[in-house]
C-alpha cells in the first residue's frame, strides 16, 4: 500500500512529463491539463491502496487511456484520424541513413556561449516540434521508451501491445526524427 | 505492412532516442508556474481522493468502524472538482 506521501511524491515526479507529453499528443495546453488531472484523479480512486512499485506502470497505461478516451471524445473526423489512425500506417525510411545524423556523443556544454544557448532552445523547440508530428503510436512509444525510460515490455504493457510492436514504433519515431532534424540541419 | 528492422540498428537507434530525449528533458525543465500551480492542484486532489483500504478509511478518520459502518466514505468528496478556470 502506498502511503499518502509516496503517491504524492509520485505524482509529483511524474506530472510534468506527463502534461508536456499530453501536450505533444493533443497540441493543447487546457486538454493536456485535463487529461493529467483525470489520470491523477483515476490513480488514485482507483488504485490508491496498491504498492507504490505498481503506480508508475498503473499511471502510464492510465495516462495513455485518458489521452485515447480524449481524441475519441473529439467529435471531427480529421481530428480522430490524424492523431490516432496511424495505428498500421506505412512509413517509408528508405533513404534514411541514422548514423549520418548522429554525432560524436561527447559534449561540450562548459564552453556554451549565449549563441549556443539560443541555438539550443531552437533545437529544442524544432525536437518538440518533430515529435508533435508523429504518429500517434510513434510518439507514444517513443516517449515511453526514451523519455519516460520505460523499458520495451513496460512499454509495451503500457500501450496494450507487443514487445515487437514497440521496437517497430520506436525505430520508426527514430528514424522519422533523425530524418526530419536533418533536413532542418539539426545534429545531435 | 510492417518492416523489418535490421537488429543491427538498434544500439544505435537507442543511443539517438536517448539524446533526443535527454534534449527532451533539457528544455522541459521549467514549465510556466501558471502550469505548475495546477499540476500542484490537482496533484492535491488527487491524494485527497486516493482509495484506501476499509480498515484504513475509518482508522483515517479518527475510530473504529460504527454501526453504521464508513459512511463519510459515501459523501463524496474531491473527486468531482475540476479545474477553477
Amino acid at each position: 500500500l502506498a502511503t499518502e506521501q509516496e503517491l504524492s511524491d509520485f505524482l509529483k515526479s511524474v506530472e510534468r512529463r506527463a502534461f508536456k507529453r499530453s501536450v505533444y499528443h493533443v497540441r493543447d495546453e487546457e486538454a493536456a491539463l485535463d487529461i493529467v488531472q483525470d489520470s491523477m484523479m483515476k490513480l488514485a480512486q482507483h488504485y490508491g491502496d496498491k504498492p507504490a512499485a505498481e503506480l508508475p506502470m498503473l499511471f502510464q497505461r492510465i495516462l495513455s487511456n485518458c489521452t485515447l478516451d480524449w481524441f475519441r471524445r473529439q467529435k471531427t473526423r480529421r481530428a480522430l484520424f490524424s492523431n490516432l489512425s496511424d495505428f498500421d500506417s506505412v512509413d517509408d525510411d528508405g533513404d534514411f541513413d541514422l548514423l549520418e545524423n548522429f554525432v560524436s556523443p561527447t559534449d561540450s556544454r562548459e564552453t556554451e556561449s549565449a549563441e549556443d544557448t539560443t541555438r539550443r532552445a531552437q533545437v529544442f523547440h524544432e525536437i518538440e516540434e518533430q515529435i508533435a508530428a508523429l504518429p500517434g503510436r510513434q510518439r507514444e512509444a517513443f516517449l515511453m521508451r526514451y523519455w519516460e525510460e520505460m523499458d520495451v515490455a513496460e512499454t509495451a504493457a503500457a500501450m496494450g501491445c507487443s514487445e515487437g510492436s514497440v521496437k517497430t514504433h520506436c525505430s520508426r519515431a527514430v528514424h522519422a526524427l533523425s530524418k526530419a532534424l536533418k533536413a532542418k540541419g539539426i545534429s545531435l | 505492412m510492417n518492416t523489418k528492422v535490421p537488429t543491427s540498428s538498434t544500439a544505435a537507434e537507442d543511443q539517438f532516442g536517448q539524446r533526443l530525449a535527454a534534449r527532451l528533458s533539457a528544455g522541459n525543465r521549467e514549465l510556466p508556474h501558471d502550469i505548475g500551480e495546477r499540476l500542484r492542484v490537482a496533484r492535491a486532489q488527487a491524494v485527497a481522493a486516493r482509495k484506501l483500504p476499509p480498515q484504513l478509511r475509518t482508522a483515517s478518520r479518527g475510530g473504529a468502524v460504527g454501526p453504521h459502518g464508513p459512511r463519510w466514505v459515501a459523501a463524496g468528496g474531491p473527486a468531482s472538482v475540476r479545474w477553477c478556470r
